[in-house]
């Protein structure tokens, strides 16, 4: 027994000092092996299969959707930008949630049924339940672990609608909320308003504009390092289908090194942003996807 | 134990973790999904005895560590049921439990154990749980193991000796 305890503190220390890659062969082996155990479970489970296409697409366009804060007259304009989805460049693939491990409580992370087979790959964004509901950790051939929202190391650049102020968001742990930091500490902000993504650069692992949560309450007032509580959109523990987006592939940036992307150049057809971005957050910071664009590639180049 | 009874051992901690991550979890019950992994551990514990209570314990602590979503560092699940293992083997090897007994059993090694990953997690960084959520989610695990550890263990129990090894208790 005493052996035993030695050899756990032992596999534990080593795992906590390399930061878990000591073992990530045996644990992208298990994964192999075990995964379509589950996947083959869970199918027996409910037979959804045939839908999950599409129930995939519908979940991404909720999250656009949801970006639009209920305003209308954006409303209108995401109607017509929603007809460009085919053409934007961020394929989504569908995928079942097969497993996760709630003994202790509400899951941080779930396992997929779709991996770099599929295009999936680590930090690529997820979602389902109309929301974000997280992030690619790891992905092995044919399955992938996706770090939930709620899970306390969970971070992301979000932006507020309609407001369009921007802040961290992180996730809060075993409550289940989330908690949004603003930078500006006079942002005029109200219950209720949508908190979405800002963007990262390459589309990876977050597009902007894609819907994470609502602003539950704005109790604190206002002042520097401001902390709001934010409600997931997406029921981040009952979502069994999730679609997984796929950024545009990027043309390969060694040219451009060095010279500033002309990123405030407008795209007239979709490019690669997406639809929440452009409809729901205009204000001045270039759109870290405009720099991926066809053809600027050349222009920039010497 | 021969080594066919360790292959059983090591098959029925398979199962239960495949069932547990990927059925178990989908379920409509609230809070916690029920920890099958340990009535396997405390099934062979309770007919093969401390010693491969604790082997078979860590042994599935490392699969729970491995298999996805692989939720905290390796090691430390299997410390965890290497413990449950190594107790439950040394106070009740070999006796003929009621099945009152094994569900007051269960139930307190379900609570310990939720409870126990609960607050290590706090500590790891998965964020602190409240105490009423502690409460409220070792008091479901333990009515959970507890109604499913009457049919469970037993079995796991029966089958695991019916397999031919040395050391029959």
């Amino acid at each position: 027994m005493a052996f035993l305890l030695v050899l756990g503190l032992t596999l534990m220390f080593v795992d906590l000092l390399t930061d878990g890659s000591a073992y990530s062969g045996f644990r992208s082996g298990a994964a192999a092996l075990v995964t379509p155990l589950q996947a083959g479970a869970t199918e027996a489970l409910d037979d959804q299969q045939a839908d999950s296409a599409l129930v995939a697409e519908n979940e991404r366009l909720r999250a656009e959707l949801a970006a639009a804060g209920g305003d209308q007259t954006r409303l209108a304009e995401l109607e017509d930008v929603l007809g460009l989805v085919g053409r934007s460049g961020q394929a989504v693939v569908a995928a079942s949630i097969v497993a996760e491990d709630a003994r202790a409580g509400p899951p941080t992370a779930v396992v997929i049924d779709r991996g770099t087979a599929d295009s999936v790959t680590q930090d690529q964004a997820v979602l389902g339940g109309g929301g974000l509901i997280g992030r690619v950790r790891t992905a092995t051939a044919h399955s992938a672990v996706v770090d939930l929202i709620t899970s306390p190391d969970f971070v992301a650049g979000a932006r507020l609608v309609p407001s369009g102020e921007a802040g961290i968001l992180r996730g809060g742990g075993a409550s289940g909320t989330l908690s949004l930091q603003v930078f500006n500490p006079n942002a005029a902000i109200t219950q209720g308003d949508t908190v979405v993504t800002f963007g990262s650069p390459g589309n990876s692992p977050f597009p902007p504009g894609l819907a994470i949560g609502t602003v539950s309450e704005v109790g604190q007032p206002a002042g520097p390092l401001r902390t709001l509580p934010v409600t997931p959109t997406a029921a981040v523990t009952k979502t069994t289908v999730v679609a997984v987006v796929i950024p545009a592939a990027q043309p390969n940036p060694a040219p451009t090194v060095g010279a500033p992307p002309t990123a405030m150049q407008p795209e007239p057809t979709a490019g690669a942003a997406p639809v929440g971005a452009d409809a729901a957050v205009p204000p001045s910071t270039p759109s870290p996807a405009a720099g991926a664009g066809a053809g600027e590639g050349p222009a920039v180049a010497p | 134990m021969s080594a066919l009874r360790w292959a059983v051992v090591a098959g029925l901690v398979l199962a239960a973790t495949v069932i547990q991550t990927a059925l178990l979890s989908r379920s409509v019950l609230p809070g916690p999904t029920p920890d099958l992994v340990a009535l396997v551990v405390i099934g062979v514990a309770l007919t093969q005895g401390a010693n491969a209570g604790a082997i078979g314990g860590f042994g599935a602590g490392l699969l729970l560590a491995l298999v996805p979503p692989a939720v905290g560092p390796i090691g430390l699940a299997a410390m965890g049921y290497a413990v449950v293992g190594y107790l439950v083997g040394s106070r009740a090897a070999g006796e003929r439990l009621a099945h009152g007994e094994i569900a007051g059993l269960a139930a307190a090694v379900g609570a310990s154990l939720a409870i126990g990953t609960a607050l290590v997690g706090g500590l790891w960084g998965d964020g602190w749980m409240g105490p009423v959520a502690l409460v409220i989610t070792g008091a479901l695990q333990a009515t959970y193991c507890a109604a499913l550890a009457v049919v469970v263990t037993p079995a796991v129990g029966a089958l695991v000796s019916a397999i031919p090894g040395r050391y029959p208790v």
